[in-house]
């Protein structure tokens, strides 16, 4: 017995699953003491996340409406007409373009808005608290409300904020902001870029105040500039809270949907339908089930894949940590 | 004396206690009904008038039948409400009596309860709904199935001063609008992404041309020969307002009727097609309060002029209880509130709607403003509904699109049509 304690005691590597003795591992008879724990939670996993998910990928590979007495039959021609319509393809590009201007410009911004934020509080200056909870606010917001305040901005008349400006500056004040199929895209990723932003600032805000003001404080004394602390020191330091930020704004960003409706509806045409709102159109305007589920599995797989990459991320800096 | 049970005696007694309370409700008259509207036409509503009417008439009617009914409200999506209403009807599930939008009440049709005894125990006369709006009452068979209860129409406001004489073809609306347009004054209708758009906008240039949404196997008639030219010119008359220059593009954001009412309040504009709602909305909203006096209604235009039409919508109320009595509750309920004579002469003033029976308009109790006279006319001439067929939701997105992609000046109507064919699966 001493000698195993002193075994343990002078081992530098951790314990492994073999080094436990048969009797005492808790995986190999589940019902002793893991499972009891467990099973409440995995029941209730079961029911209401992989239940519903194996439905849809289920009714995915149907031709079902949503009302469930009609009959339907087994077909793979929802992925087919996905693959060769035009329509499902341009919805894909359009919630590439999307994803990729939103997310860039949430997390520019963002890491520009923390930084200010960030630096204000160093110098002692008033209102950073305010302007904290002002762009927190934005964040609160719902998606719906978000969409209905930037469609009074956008308005097309005399009578829309943001035209009435541009005509107090000399422009025509009657930018076609959400006719104009290209100007619309762009209006709403801006809609969702001014949404989104507070998000990545304050999760950029909290990882700026994880730097140690030692390290500033030695390069400041070593002769380095602003630019030069923001690139060696601000950005490398806050390179994981950084990727995160990323993974989780691409994957909100994906399945935005309320705020895109309320604003544009999908259109002029189709301009504006990003994926997730395709699936609600598809779902609950046409009552098309089995072509619905395939397209959410399609934004489902894709959320997977991300959600994977920020595991994956998660992983490898707990390692470095 | 004390009793003392035993935890399987107390057991017992309270199944046996289940059991009878169960076998008393089935046998009694039905205690409560389940009635679900849409927010604005239920106690949750925001306008006072209606939720007071709907409170005092609701009291009455429990007080006298003994049927209680519970009050159910859906969301305020519409759109997602009747699909899930759709869905409850098809499992069995949907509340006693509930509100259903008229053009998707086909779909529901077949999970609805037939009504024809509890209609004529009402004293009502299906003869005296609207034409257009029967083959909604009855769907494909021989029984009632649904209660209209509200109606709409579409029409051509145009401003006596600027247009004395109202346009018959879009030749002539386009010849008027020019001039008009360069002063300032537009011609609108809804071009966005709606069931409204379509509803206004397009499908009435396509019936005035002779022809059917679908074929009879149910299938869109617009695919290939006359249906699709007559689908191309329909959409083209949007196409060639937009380019004329006398329909802003903006009307590409357009989904709602309501959503061009800023611009008629703003003095922007000399004509629009809109639903019949409207005028009573405008007059209220403009500072003036002399809509009535300003503006006039006629019939929408169509492309050759001989021929107009125009879509009618609004709501009915139906039943989806399996238990006879609560059907008969419930309609009992629909009937005193908002179906009836008086129910439905105080409903449609207090909602500012129009009745879909023809002798409410000569109730006195009905208060009509100075266009009803002309929407009901159209009603009775020009009126269409939507065909309840299983496709239709399909077409309808697919043509709203088609309709958003035309009136944002970027796709020609053919183009357009291609699309929105290739879109529907």
């Amino acid at each position: 017995m001493t000698t195993s304690l002193s075994a343990e005691a002078t081992s530098t590597r951790p314990p492994t699953r073999q080094d436990r003795p048969p009797g005492r591992d808790r995986f190999a008879h589940p019902g002793r003491a893991v499972w009891p724990w467990l099973l409440p939670l995995g029941l209730l996993l079961a029911l209401v996340l992989v239940y519903p998910v194996v439905e849809i990928v289920r009714l995915s590979f149907t031709d079902a409406s949503l009302v469930s007495g009609e009959p339907y039959r087994f077909t793979l021609d929802t992925y087919r007409s996905l693959a060769r319509g035009t329509d499902f393809q341009q919805t894909l590009g359009i919630t590439f373009v999307f994803v990729l201007f939103s997310t860039v410009f949430q997390l520019l911004i963002g890491f520009a808005a923390a930084l200010l934020v960030h630096g204000a509080e160093r110098r002692g200056l008033r209102g950073t608290v305010v302007t904290r909870a002002v762009v927190m606010a934005a964040w609160a917001i719902p998606g719906v409300v978000i969409g209905v305040i930037w469609g009074l901005l956008y308005q097309e008349t005399g009578s829309g904020i943001l035209n009435h400006g541009l005509s107090l500056l000399g422009f025509s004040g009657q930018a076609p902001f959400l006719s104009d199929p290209d100007l619309a895209l762009t209006s709403v990723i801006v809609a969702n870029v001014w949404r989104g932003t507070a998000f990545s600032m304050i999760l950029c805000y909290a990882g700026l105040k994880t730097i140690p003001d030692d390290v500033y404080e030695a390069a400041r004394i070593d002769g380095a500039r602003a630019h030069q602390i923001l690139g060696r020191i601000t950005v490398p330091l806050m390179l994981p809270i950084l990727t995160t930020t990323l993974v989780l704004v691409v994957v909100e960003t994906f399945n935005t949907f309320d705020m895109v409706l309320a604003l544009t509806g999908g259109g002029p045409g189709t301009a504006t339908q990003v994926l997730a709102l395709g699936v609600y159109d598809e779902l609950f305007n046409q009552l098309n089930l089995g072509r619905g589920a395939a397209m959410a599995v399609v934004l489902m797989a894709l959320n997977v894949v991300m959600i994977a990459l920020y595991l994956r991320l998660v992983e490898r800096q707990e390692g470095v940590a | 004396m004390t009793v003392k049970l035993s935890r399987r005696e107390v057991l017992r007694l309270a199944v046996l206690g289940g059991a009878a309370a169960t076998v008393t409700g089935c046998a009694a008259a039905p205690s409560g009904v389940t009635w679900q509207a849409i927010p604005s036409y239920s106690l949750q509503g925001t306008d006072p008038k209606r939720v007071d009417y709907l409170r005092s008439v609701l009291d009455a009617f429990q007080a006298e039948s003994g049927v209680a009914i519970a009050p159910a409200v859906t969301s305020a999506d519409t759109a997602a409400a009747m699909a899930k209403l759709l869905l409850q009807a098809s499992q069995g599930r949907a509340p006693d009596v509930s509100q259903v939008d008229g053009y998707v009440f086909g779909r529901m049709a077949p999970y609805a309860r037939p009504i024809t005894s509890q209609v004529a125990a009402a004293g009502l006369d299906v003869d005296d709904w609207f034409p257009s709006l029967r083959p909604i009452m009855t769907g494909s068979g021989p029984d009632v199935r649904s209660l209209p209860f509200t109606t709409d129409v579409r029409v051509l406001y145009h401003r006596k001063d600027l247009v004395p004489t109202p346009p018959s073809t879009w030749d002539e609306l386009i010849a008027v609008a020019r001039p008009l347009a360069e002063q300032g004054h537009a011609v609108l209708f809804p071009g966005g992404r709606s069931e409204g758009a379509v509803a206004t906008t397009l499908w009435p240039q396509y019936w005035a041309q002779g022809l059917e949404l679908f074929d009879a196997s149910g299938e869109p008639a617009f695919g290939s020969g006359p249906g699709y030219a007559a689908m191309r010119d329909a959409l083209a008359v949007v196409e060639r307002c937009v380019a004329e220059g006398v329909t802003p593009r903006r009307v590409a954001t357009f989904g709602k009727e309501d959503d061009l009412n800023s611009d008629v309040v703003a003095g922007r504009v000399a004509m629009f097609i809109g639903g019949s709602w409207q005028a009573a909305a405008l007059n209220n909203a403009l500072p003036t309060g002399d809509f009535f006096d300003t503006w006039a209604v006629a019939p929408i235009p169509s492309i050759s002029g001989e021929r107009h039409v125009t879509t009618a919508g609004g709501w009915v109320w139906a039943a989806f209880s399996d238990d006879p009595e609560e059907v008969d509750a419930g309609i009992d309920w629909v009937v005193r509130a908002y179906v009836g004579d008086d129910g439905m002469a105080a409903w449609c003033t207090a909602g500012g709607y129009l009745p879909p029976r023809q002798s409410v308009y000569s109730n006195p109790a009905y208060q009509q403003n100075p266009f009803t006279p002309v929407f009901r006319d159209h009603l009775a001439a020009y009126s269409r509904t939507r065909p309840g067929a299983r496709k239709y939701l399909a077409v309808s997105n697919s043509l709203q699109i088609a309709l958003s992609s035309v009136a944002s000046g970027t796709t020609s109507a053919a183009e357009a049509l291609d699309q929105a064919l290739d879109r529907i699966v």
